[in-house]
């Protein structure tokens, strides 16, 4: 009975292939989109070149030298395209969307940084249109603003002496110039470590201190290390949108039928449980596949990710199939199951790291979840992170996968043969 | 009765069922031998597909027992399925398949042997002369051919009792007539049928024995005749005019010859107890001191034996 019912389906879908095509390529495009805009593969190696409208009101060397660093043959240039242009003109261009943001350096900004009267008044005006490319200006300028700012405090007093000489109209006295800058240059030496920016420190150092391939991977490809996460939710949904047949079933009075030859559902079950469970382990292949050729990733353990594939594959087969034994209808499981698997996916660590939540959820509450297993497994797996072992994680799913997989019979069963008046 | 074999095929004993406050079902009890084409009729909401649920073992019956070809339902349910086929009232049939698709995954289900699987699509097809359409997807089909369709499939493996749920809703008359005769068709191999529905005159043409049943009972049964016998006479007579003041129990020359079946405002439905030619019955109404308008007399159907049990047309 079993094998009748799997070839039906499989006659059915070889008739009209495109809800199964569909299912399949929804979550390979999401991923394809973030991968193309993440990933290793964009010229940028994880963010779009950000384009930046310049306007230097100073015209001074201090100005220059700032402006100058965003268009240096450096990785800076892979980030940035500075386009240096008038206030009006960078008006027009955000308005027209062909900038990201407009850094203006107003009149005066050379003097007021060396005389530390005023913090240094960097303007920006961000692209209301573009989500996080100003977002990421803002925090840059912020930066910088933040750097020059302390150098300004600190170096105040000497530099007020500095100006004055190179204001006066006749020669300087070179010697108090070559003094002020032999004080500023100790001072300089003194706070080099505030002054660098801690963010590129802090990567250089830990380049430099760790030479584990593993880690390095990670460091390198942050949104393939999110690929495990966003896979365990994608699979949650492809299991959910294949389980929609057994609604169908339902509600055309098929399943009435079928049960008409054998009142037992278990038959029914089976089959549309191995139809969810080759859907959802060949999205898991494709997803994994297609995405770390769009990340790069060489998986070091392919064949324990295949199995823990389809081992959480069974147990979301299993979660999905007691859900629509609860959930009865069609129109009430799409509500219900939808903010369940989000709900999961939030938790369990799909949509962000789950040591990105509150201590006291990330402790204490994603551990508990099976995709949580799942995407940490992996991450332990492959880049050495700290998380559950596969042998445990594969264990867990598959009898979870049973438990789900007897209660939903169970609840089948009784819901049917107990009917309803309606 | 289209066949003189005596084996009993359905064995249906007092099966109930509640849902919640609601007695869908009440004892309900009969019989139905090969080759016999019982009747199920009744309103909407009578209780008919709740009682079909419970004989092919969709619904549990709350008490009662279903012995179906000597085998306990409950006790072995697909032993006693398969010696049945039900076509339920909706089409329950796969539309993006062809109506061969239908006829041969159906078939596997109901145990039909590989080899023999395609030989049997064609000669169904050929039965529900649909062979010209078989390969087009169930979805194409008239709501007609839909519901040939879709007795076929419960037909494929050739059970001892088909249950066949209001198989004619919504269809037009000429198709109906067409699965009528079909149906009829089938006890020429011993097949044995229930046949549940609301259209009195499908039962009255196609059933041997009748079941009326409503809110849940089974009021009474037996052949046409037996049930009209239940009317006295063979005669009925619809009396209308101002009867808003009249009642039939002040009316004893009404009521020692006649049984009356429904009384409203304008109009008394009543039928004869004395066997007399239906002249001197109609001579005897208009006797009565009451302001008739007109009185029509006619043969009785199950309408008026529905009337009699329930006080109600069948057709409300």
């Amino acid at each position: 009975m079993i094998w009748t019912l799997i070839q039906k389906d499989a006659f059915r879908i070889s008739r009209n292939p495109w809800g199964v095509i569909l299912q399949l390529a929804i979550p390979l495009m999401i991923t394809g989109l973030i991968g193309s805009l993440f990933g290793p593969k964009s010229s940028t190696g994880g963010v779009p070149t950000i384009k930046v409208a310049v306007v230097d009101e100073d015209k001074s060397a201090l100005g220059g030298t700032l402006l100058g660093a965003l268009d240096r043959e450096t990785d800076s240039k892979r980030y940035f395209a500075p386009i240096p242009t008038t206030r009006d003109q960078a008006d027009t261009m955000i308005r027209n969307d062909e900038v990201s943001a407009v850094l203006i350096l107003p009149k005066d900004f050379t003097k007021d940084f060396l005389t530390g009267g005023t913090p240094a008044p960097i303007e920006l005006i961000k692209n209301p249109s573009q989500a996080f490319l100003p977002l990421i200006m803002e925090e840059l300028t912020s930066v910088v603003a933040e750097t020059l700012n302390v150098a300004s405090q600190t170096l105040a007093e000497d530099m007020k002496g500095f100006v004055q000489e190179l204001e006066e109209d006749d020669l300087p006295d070179f010697l108090m110039v070559a003094k002020s800058i032999e004080k500023i240059g100790k001072k300089f030496e003194q706070a080099e470590k505030i002054l660098t920016p801690p963010l590129i420190q802090y990567g250089i150092e830990k380049r430099a201190a760790k030479k584990d391939p593993k880690k390095e991977k990670f460091q390198s490809n942050i949104f393939g290390f999110l690929l495990p996460g966003l896979a365990a939710m994608f699979l949650l949904f492809i299991a959910d949108g294949s389980s929609q047949e057994l609604y169908k079933e339902r509600e055309s009075r098929t399943l009435d039928r079928i049960r008409s030859f054998n009142n037992n559902v278990l038959p029914f079950l089976i089959s549309k449980g191995l139809y969810t469970l080759l859907l959802t382990v060949t999205s898991g292949i494709i997803l994994f596949g297609v995405g770390s050729a769009i990340f790069r990733i060489q998986w070091q353990h392919p064949w324990i990710i295949l199995l823990l594939l389809l081992a959480y594959a069974f147990f979301s087969t299993g979660f999905i199939t007691a859900l629509a034994a609860l959930m009865k209808t069609q129109k009430r499981a799409a509500i219900v199951n939808n903010v369940l698997i989000m709900m999961m996916a939030f938790l369990g660590g799909s949509m962000m790291p789950s040591n990105a939540l509150p201590d006291a959820l990330a402790q204490n509450v994603c551990p508990l979840f099976p995709n949580y297993w799942f995407t940490e497994s992996i991450k332990n797996l492959e880049f050495g992170i700290d998380g559950p072992g596969w042998v445990m994680t594969f264990a867990k799913l598959m009898v979870l996968g049973a438990v789900f997989t007897g209660i939903s019979t169970s609840l089948f069963n009784r819901l049917l043969t107990k009917g309803s008046a309606s | 009765m289209n066949s003189d074999n005596n084996t009993l095929i359905l064995d249906v004993e007092g099966i109930s069922k509640q849902f919640g406050e609601l007695t869908a079902v009440d004892k309900v009890s009969f019989q139905i031998k090969k080759g016999e084409i019982y009747g199920l009729l009744g309103p909407n909401g009578a209780g008919k597909t709740t009682s079909i649920s419970m004989i092919c073992g969709l619904l549990k019956p709350d008490a009662g027992k279903v012995t179906i070809a000597g085998n306990n339902l409950w006790a072995d349910p697909p032993k006693a399925q398969k010696h049945l086929g039900v076509v339920p009232q909706e089409i329950a049939l796969y539309d993006d398949l062809s109506g061969a698709g239908n006829l041969k995954f159906w078939g596997k289900l109901g145990g039909v042997p590989k080899s023999e699987i395609q030989d049997r699509v064609a000669t169904m097809l050929k039965r529900l002369d649909l062979e010209d359409r078989g390969k087009d997807a169930v979805k194409t089909y008239s709501g007609g051919m839909k519901r040939r369709i879709n007795i076929g499939c419960a037909l494929m493996h050739e059970p001892d009792l088909v249950l066949l749920d209001e198989p004619t809703v919504g269809i037009d008359p000429q198709a109906r007539e067409r699965i009528l005769e079909f149906v009829q068709s089938l006890t020429a191999d011993g097949m044995a049928v229930l046949y549940t529905t609301h259209y009195l005159e499908e039962a009255e043409k196609l059933c041997d024995r009748i079941g009326i049943i409503d809110h849940g009972k089974l009021l009474a049964e037996g052949t046409l005749q037996e049930l009209q016998s239940r009317l006295g006479a063979d005669q009925v007579f619809i009396l209308e005019g101002d009867l808003s003041d009249a009642s039939p129990e002040e009316l004893p020359a009404l009521t020692d010859q006649f049984k009356v079946l429904q009384q409203q405002e304008r109009q008394w439905v009543v039928s004869s107890e004395k066997e007399q030619h239906p002249s001197e019955s109609l001579k005897a109404l208009l006797d009565l001191p009451l302001q008739l308008d007109n009185v029509a007399y006619k043969k009785p159907n199950l309408n008026d034996v529905f009337l009699q049990l329930t006080g109600r047309d069948l057709r409300e």
